[in-house]
């Protein structure tokens, strides 16, 4: 981990005004929507009411878009690199960097809703819900931060974004076939089919893990260890793709000039 | 020249590399273990520590234990790998706050089944759940809350009620109307809107998350919609059927052999079961029939209750008499030109008019007994059921 990685990292986020727009806008939004909400019905403080804690991964994406890519396509990433700082060194600070940085503004959201709504309702003050709400997040800013790494060290600039929007499209495409075979006719049947239909929900379980890397804190928490599983599924995740970026990254020419 | 202690930028991370391959394959074993519902996988899940709080019982302790302590039998039929099943079983069965109010108020008994095992249908207890109860059983939660009195009922007599409160009705006046009033999917509709939305109980959203008909709950949202149906279905079947607006003389001083001034009407119903619901809504509050059987008639209602031979008992002899085998029924005495012994009986209840029509046929001197008095065949299952086990003295 290095420090100074981290925070260039961060002073480079500062700087771009459009990020913090969209920024103030993200944490502003919620509290509308679901505060309003929660202290005209404080009896009504459910999962449901509370912002989800999904919405820490749009921080993450706010925070994570091009973090390397944009190193790459300015050619700055040789300069830091010319220091000795290694590329495992490298990603984890920048890893890190995305994840603390998009835990914190998360956390920071949900504490606000939690404030606005005890100003209201002192009676919520002591709402568990929050904390777990919260502590989910943060892990769901970890995962998503490393998988974002991953895409931004395969491409330049911001082109991870595009990455990652053609993703989601071919995994609608692909679900969007697997509705259709149910009505072509005999297409369900056999073993053939069977056996593709295991395949899919395999891959779909693979692909659920990657995209939203959530440890269900709440059940954890109160003594359900059978969920212990996602924080298997998650651990993989996260060292899945911070080894694949490593790797992409070592044997990776990179150029001084700007592309 | 002594080497450089400090590493190379592009050197590889091969302990990471090891730890991310292992939990790769782990994961990859771990899921299609699950998809392929393989024992290993099931065993190694039971094995980790599950704070499960609620004492499940059987369906026979459950029935044993209701006999008991009248408390109502709480059914949960989930499905194996169904999202929403699991998603109940992690966030309330792992409640204490939950499980302390299911123990307090219900006798929980929980049912898993897997639809990809085919031989899922032919399980008998499944059978009891889509057969039986005519529970829709699809791999979603289907949650039952089934009270003493209506043991061994189907669905469409969990979800019915004859309790203006139950059903949602602040406005009785509007009861009074001759338009039908029946039963949907989701409540009693008459053709003045709907009422109470699910056999009067609204969730504290206004609408319907999981689909939920007084008792009865399809679906999972979340803990608080839950512990809203608890408390909405610890309450349903708790308060009296309605008599309606019938002058209803005391049961007590009715005498099977002396005649009335007038002559006597026998409402045979059931305290609960929707055949006798839709009677007391239909039959004793429209002002036709009201109108009717007050100016004509004197009327004794004569309740029974489900699963209740003790009470039943007095009333033993006059089903035994009149050949009433299920409930409701119409008895009309001391018709002229007509024996004591062969009375016009209405089996059954369709609707208003039809009652009606038989209660005004029945005074014409002379009138014979005709087959379209008996609405509902007994033969073919009509009429509120009645469970076998403790009411085999009721069923003639």
């Amino acid at each position: 981990m290095n420090r100074a990685v981290c925070v260039t990292t961060w002073r480079e986020f500062k700087s771009n005004k459009i990020r913090l727009v969209m920024l103030f806008l993200l944490m502003v939004a919620p509290i509308f929507q679901y505060t309003v909400q929660r202290c005209q019905s404080p009896e009504c403080l459910t999962q449901d009411l509370l912002t989800p804690a999904g919405i820490a991964l749009a921080y993450t994406l706010l925070w994570g878009a091009g973090v390397i890519g944009r190193e790459t396509q300015h050619g700055t990433i040789s300069l830091v690199l010319a220091r000795p700082i290694s590329i495992v060194s490298y990603i984890t600070s920048k890893w890190f960097a995305v994840g603390l940085a998009a835990a914190v503004c998360s956390f920071q959201a949900v504490l606000i809703e939690h404030l606005i709504s005890s100003a209201f309702c002192p009676s919520l003050i002591w709402q568990g819900d929050f904390l777990i709400n919260g502590l989910e997040r943060t892990f769901l800013c970890f995962g998503g931060a490393a998988f974002l790494i991953l895409l931004s060290s395969l491409v330049s600039g911001l082109k991870d974004l595009a990455l990652l929007a053609g993703i989601l499209f071919l995994l609608s495409l692909s679900s969007w076939t697997v509705t259709l075979m149910q009505f072509v006719p005999g297409g369900t049947t056999g073993r053939l089919a069977e056996q593709m239909g295991h395949l899919f929900a395999i891959f779909g379980q693979g692909i659920i893990a990657i995209l939203y890397p959530v440890v269900p804190v709440g059940e954890l928490i109160s003594g359900n260890y059978n969920h212990i599983l996602n924080l298997l599924s998650y651990a993989t995740v996260v060292a899945c793709c911070l080894s694949l970026a490593i790797f992409v990254l070592t044997r990776k020419e990179f150029s001084y000039a700007a592309e | 020249m002594q080497p450089s202690k400090s590493k190379n930028t592009r050197y590889q991370p091969k302990a990471l590399y090891l730890a991310a391959a292992l939990l790769f394959c782990a994961s990859a074993v771990v899921t299609t273990s699950m998809e392929y519902d393989l024992p290993w996988i099931n065993t190694a899940i039971a094995l980790l520590p599950s704070h499960n709080y609620v004492h499940w019982r059987t369906r026979d302790e459950a029935w044993q234990e209701c006999k008991k302590t009248h408390k109502p039998i709480l059914y949960f039929i989930l499905g194996k790998k169904d999202g929403s099943s699991m998603m109940l079983e992690g966030q309330c069965f792992g409640d204490p706050r939950v499980a302390e109010l299911i123990e307090s108020d219900f006798i929980p008994v929980q049912y898993w089944f897997d639809r990809k095992n085919k031989g899922y249908e032919t399980d008998p207890d499944f059978k009891y759940y889509r057969d039986k109860m005519q529970l829709n059983c699809d791999g979603n939660p289907c949650i039952a809350c089934v009270p003493f009195s209506l043991h061994d009922a189907p669905a469409s007599d969990l979800i019915s009620s004859a309790n203006l409160v139950e059903l949602g009705i602040d406005d009785s006046s509007r009861l009074k109307d001759d338009a039908p009033y029946f039963q949907g999917s989701y409540g009693y509709y008459g053709n003045y809107g709907s009422y109470g939305c699910g056999g009067g109980y609204r969730n504290r959203y206004g609408n319907f998350g999981a689909h939920t008909n007084g008792c009865i709950q399809y679906g999972y949202t979340n803990e608080q919609e839950f512990l809203d149906y608890l408390y909405a279905a610890r309450l349903f079947h708790k308060l009296p059927p309605t008599v309606g607006r019938i002058n209803w003389l005391p049961v007590a001083k009715l005498n099977l052999n002396h005649k009335g001034a007038k002559p006597r009407l026998l409402a045979l119903v059931q305290d609960v079961g929707a055949q006798s619901d839709n009677m007391r809504l239909n039959l004793f509050w429209k002002n036709k029939s009201v109108k009717v059987i007050n100016e004509k008639f004197e009327p004794y209602l004569i309740e029974f209750h489900r699963n209740d031979p003790a009470y039943n008992k007095q009333f033993k002899d006059l089903r035994k008499k009149y050949g009433i085998k299920q409930l409701p029924a119409l008895i009309v005495l001391d018709c002229p030109g007509r024996s004591a012994n062969d009375p016009p009986v209405e089996r059954g209840f369709v609707n208003m008019q039809s009652s009606v029509d038989f209660l005004l046929w029945s005074l014409k001197p002379g009138a014979k007994q005709a087959d379209h008095w008996s609405p509902v065949r007994v033969d073919e299952g009509g009429g509120d059921s009645e469970s076998e086990p403790d009411t085999s003295g009721e069923n003639d």
